[in-house]
């Protein structure tokens, strides 16, 4: 580099020394661990200590030892109901969200005149969140009076469900909601898909490839980081959902929309047994984790990077 | 059967556009809907919920909305947002860039411990570390002031950590090893080489970061007391009660008003996201 | 061995970061009371945040509400302020559920504000735990004048006879009901009806109008057929006693059974936990069960008249199950510096006709009886409803149950639960009772450790 200015030998040694790999790594995530040591690593021990107390916030913390774990797996039925209630979620609202992202992503990544106005539409729907509007929202096109079946009634189906009372289609009014706001996704699977340098389709194309087998030889490898990130990333969103279930169904009916977040905060503060509720964020993170884990593990099967030759 | 190429192309645009149209409407009605409610007399919303436009169109829910809480206008509640979420965005999106580099391109000793606490940070729920850092901040005397809300985003975001490590790892190591051969240091590699390249999930970050610390109440809510300091997310909230009645006319009004910002964000933002890496033309 | 290392170890580390001090002082039988209470002096001596400066008093006074109360609210508490320089009331408003989770966070923080709102649902816990000041003092001096408040309503805020909050308005639970369908089935509604009566004209009326009953499964529900039996919720669940919850449950059953109330899915849907989306308002159901601070809100949304009746009794009750219930009241910490300014406050909020004259009953009728009669006629017609009702209420009502024990949010969530089970047809009344009471009874037990 041009501007590299010969420093005088003293401080020469001290860049060397700050240019080693070893070093710099440090030096790039020193913010990274000063903000995790300052404001989460105590926080997060202290939960941690507090899963094994009594502990309503107002008095002294109780030791109870694994108290609170027992009664979690042997004596709280309403814990296992909430932790199935959440995998359904995740197991259906995860991979749904993501093929959705990605088919759209695919289709705007094209440019055209309409494709800033397409994709500004397609992600309008994610930047209005979970807020009481949308929760009120929500229920008005789930309604048994509603547009959802307004539109049942149109093509011949049955229009008079009443989605957010029944058993069976509440959590799948919650589904719905997550796969309509896809937009974060499909916002980094198009960055992913502009980072796809054209030369490699340009080869392809010149190979005679056709557009299908473009996207299995190249689109979808060269994407697999992008993949693997959202699906990381929603796999610990989908455990960590909250306002949906808190407030647009409230978990009703019969706890069916009771995300294990929501019940892990009513613990700790309508019950308050903030004890209780840090033993069970312990025993997501401890799920979470170990799924994470194992898609990390997995990764080097399918999970393509350039860096890495 | 002797279409010729450019009719055919000719009929898929179409096709994909009258597809892509339709869909876009689905996609956008409820948000239709909800902005015609804002025009909506507030009880008249949930009686003709069934119906899309309003009986009168009425701006009254606009200016009954704007005076907001007290006296404390919704002007002060969105400059106090913008304050958040753009310092907020800011310091993560810079730090976010940094770490996630050092995590990406170099090897040091218990990497893995530190990234495994960073997803282990994205995985607890803020409700059970809220108490306790509450009271970490209630010690350093920031409790009522922005900085329990801006200063750990200074310190890195695990989230857009992570997706600046999925990009740069997408980056051919190659052109670090050429800049390397040409005497460049990791540091200005990081500057020079990496920084350009990563645009697209720096504009990303950017995006998320700015809508997330604008949707954020929660930490508003604990560490804010002062109604002059509340930023929108936080001031929506107060026009429901369900304990005594909530004027939702006025928050659908100021919940639409609310979206504008994050939307014009992204609106501008999106164009560089159209030209990434592809246009700068980096063999693969 | 292991295990007390491993107590003895996080005792230090609560210790240590002082995460064990709540503000107050706590049970004196708390092994870690030493080092709590100290650590909770450090915290006020750092949070001073309502120290006097220059002769200023300074009071941050903390309420949740909606648009109405934090305009009105603000508007009193700039009147009291331009009265009474030497005060500065730094206020702070935020939504319900927030509202306890802040200040939960602030009490753990040690620096709950100076005048809290409080509810009645949470009153026993903030003082069990320390949290409140004690306003006997302020009361027996008369720094808080209560010559106009009747006793009742001073008690409602006492636990063993020393008054930790004082009532800011009054409300009493009622049913609502359409008139105009009333009146084309017609049948008429009486004072207060038996469940019976409500079950004979809930069938009238579905048979003449097509229009569908509400049966409350609230835990005001349960509190009332107790009382209606003689007796108590919580009396009888931290015991295990069955008799009241046979006669709620059974009533359940009957009610969810009946082809005139409405369907548990529709319900679930409307989910009259919300003032707008009650059942009533778009006539799902001709009836509806509320408070009376709520019937406001409900009538406009509505955008009709709808008729008050008392909330039902059982046939052959023991006692006159209705009672007025304090709608929120003024605490002060524990921790206030200004206890005594906080309390000349209070005096003023409660008993000064210009503040309830900006103040409009929006926290309730007044509970000073002068101070009520005064702004009556300035409220508008709706407002004269609650008003009247209120008054014909307390002319019957008898005492209001104690504060809820703690556990009570937790019992009231599985009531919601047990009631749901047989609203769908998936428990029987006998079911119910079986899991609900000892169910009920353990979480009792443990909150109360």
């Amino acid at each position: 580099m041009k501007n590299n200015q010969t420093p005088p030998k003293r401080k020469e040694t001290l860049a060397q020394v700050l240019n080693r790999p070893k070093v710099a790594g440090y030096v790039f995530i020193l913010p990274f661990i000063i903000g995790f040591l300052a404001f989460l690593a105590i926080p997060m021990i202290l939960s941690l200590g507090f899963s094994f107390t009594r502990y309503n916030i107002l008095k002294t913390p109780v030791f109870i030892g694994l108290e609170n774990y027992r009664t979690m797996f042997t004596g709280d039925p309403k814990f296992w109901k909430v932790f199935g209630v959440t995998m359904y979620y995740v197991l259906f609202s995860v991979p749904l969200r993501l093929i959705m992202a990605l088919a759209v992503a695919m289709l705007l990544v094209k440019s055209s005149k309409l494709s800033g106005f397409y994709r500004a539409v397609y992600y309008l729907p994610s930047i209005i969140g979970s807020s009481v509007a949308v929760a009120i929202l929500w229920k008005r096109m789930f309604a048994s009076d509603g547009v959802v079946n307004a539109l049942m009634k149109v093509v011949g189906l049955p229009g008079d469900i009443a989605w957010l009372g029944r058993t069976d289609t509440a959590i799948w009014t919650l589904i719905i909601l997550a796969i309509w706001q896809f937009g974060s996704s499909m916002l980094i699977f198009l960055s992913g898909l502009k980072q796809i340098s054209v030369s490699l389709y340009e080869a392809a194309t010149v190979d005679g490839a056709n557009g299908i087998q473009r996207f299995f030889k190249i689109t979808l490898p060269m994407l697999t980081p992008t993949i693997f990130f959202n699906l990381i990333n929603q796999l610990i969103n989908g455990f960590m959902a909250f306002t949906q279930s808190y407030i647009i169904t409230q978990g009703k009916p019969r706890d069916t929309t009771l995300f294990y977040t929501v019940y892990m905060y009513q613990n700790s503060f309508t019950y308050n047994k903030l004890g209780y509720g840090c033993a069970m964020a312990w025993f997501m993170v401890f799920v979470v984790g170990l799924l994470t884990l194992i898609l990390f593990k997995t990764q080097k099967k399918w999970v393509h990077y350039e860096a890495e030759g | 059967m002797m279409t010729g190429y450019k009719e055919k192309r000719a009929a898929i645009s179409v096709i994909y556009h009258v597809f892509t149209f339709f869909f876009a409407c689905v996609m956008i009605y409820p948000l239709v809907w909800m902005v015609m409610s804002s025009f909506k007399d507030t009880n008249e919303i949930f009686r003709t919920a069934a119906s899309l436009l309003p009986e009168t169109f009425s701006p009254a829910n606009y200016l009954v909305g704007w005076k907001g809480f007290a006296g404390y206008s919704f002007a002060i509640f969105f400059k106090n947002s913008f304050v958040i979420a753009g310092l907020s965005t800011i310091g993560a999106v810079i730090s976010s860039a940094v770490i996630g580099y050092g995590f990406a391109r170099l090897d040091f000793k218990f990497k893995s411990f530190w990234f495994a606490c960073m997803l282990l940070a994205m995985m607890l729920p803020f409700q059970v570390i809220m108490i306790p850092q509450y009271i970490i901040f209630n010690k350093l005397g920031w409790v009522g002031s922005y900085l329990p809300i801006i200063v750990p985003q200074f310190f890195g975001q695990g989230f857009f950590i992570f997706l600046n490590v999925q990009f740069i790892k997408g980056i051919p190591i190659d052109l670090d090893e050429a800049a390397r051969m040409d005497g460049c240091t990791v540091y200005s590699i990081f500057y020079r080489i990496i920084l350009p390249l990563i645009k697209p999930s720096l504009v990303t970050s950017a995006i998320f970061s700015f809508m997330w610390r604008w949707d954020d109440f929660l930490s508003a809510l604990i560490y804010l007391s002062d109604p002059l300091k509340y930023p929108v997310s936080y001031a929506l909230k107060m026009f429901s009660d369900p304990t005594a009645g909530s004027d939702w006319g006025a928050m659908f009004a100021m919940a639409t008003l609310s979206l504008v910002p994050i939307f014009l964000i992204f609106l501008t933002m999106q164009k560089y996201l159209v030209e990434g890496i592809a246009s700068t033309g980096i063999k693969g | 061995m292991k295990k007390r290392l491993l107590a003895t170890t996080l005792a230090a580390l609560l210790a240590v970061t002082s995460l064990a001090a709540c503000g107050a002082k706590t049970d004196k039988t708390d092994t870690q009371t030493t080092g709590a209470s100290s650590a909770a002096e450090t915290t006020k001596a750092a949070a001073g945040t309502s120290a006097s400066t220059g002769g200023k008093v300074t009071l941050n006074l903390s309420w949740w509400g909606n648009q109405t109360r934090n305009d009105v609210t603000k508007k009193a508490v700039d009147l009291y302020m331009s009265q009474n320089p030497d005060v500065d009331i730094k206020v702070e408003f935020t939504d319900w559920s927030g509202y306890w989770d802040k200040l939960s966070a602030m009490a753990a923080g040690g620096n709950l504000p100076d005048i809290v709102q409080m509810d009645y649902s949470y009153l026993n816990q903030y003082q069990k735990s320390g949290q409140l000041a004690d306003l006997s003092e302020f009361i027996s001096t008369g720094t808080i004048d209560t010559t106009k408040i009747s006793e009742s309503i001073i008690e409602s805020g006492s636990i063993d006879g020393k008054c930790y909050a004082i009532s800011l308005g009054s409300n009493a639970p009622m049913m609502l009901y359409d008139k105009a369908i009333v009146e084309k089935a017609g049948v008429t509604i009486p004072d207060q009806m038996t469940m019976d009566q409500l079950y004979d004209i809930s069938k009238t009326i579905y048979e003449k109008t097509g229009t569908k009953a509400l049966y409350d499964g609230g835990i005001n529900m349960m509190q009332i057929m107790a009382r209606a039996n003689g007796s108590h919720l919580f009396d009888e669940l931290t015991t295990g006693k069955e008799d009241s919850m046979k006669i709620y449950f059974n009533t359940m059953e009957k009610f969810a059974k009946a082809d005139f109330s409405i369907s548990a899915d529709l319900l679930a849907e409307k989910n009259p936990d919300v003032v707008e989306t009650k059942p009533i308002i778009d006539s799902s159901t001709w009836n509806d069960f509320l408070l009376s601070n709520q019937y406001i809100s409900v009538s406009k949304t509505a955008g009709r008249d709808l008729g008050i009746t008392m909330f039902p009794t059982i046939t052959d009750s023991k006692s006159q199950p209705i009672y007025l219930k304090p709608s929120m009241f003024f605490s002060v910490a524990e921790s206030s510096k200004n206890k005594e300014a906080a309390a000349k406050f209070l005096d003023w909020f409660v008993n000064s006709t210009e503040a309830n004259d900006i103040l409009l009953a929006e926290r309730g009728i007044p509970v000073n009886s002068a101070v009520a009669d005064a702004i009556k006629p300035k409220a508008d017609e709706i407002s004269q409803h609650v008003f009247d009702y209120v008054a014909k209420v307390s002319e019957v009502a008898t005492p209001i149950d104690a504060p809820d024990p703690s556990g009570k949010g937790e019992v009231e969530a599985l009531g919601k639960t047990v009631v749901e089970a047989v609203r769908y047809g998936d428990a029987t009344a006998d079911a119910a009772i079986g899991q609900f009471v000892p169910e009920a009874k353990k979480i009792l037990e443990e909150a109360a450790k």
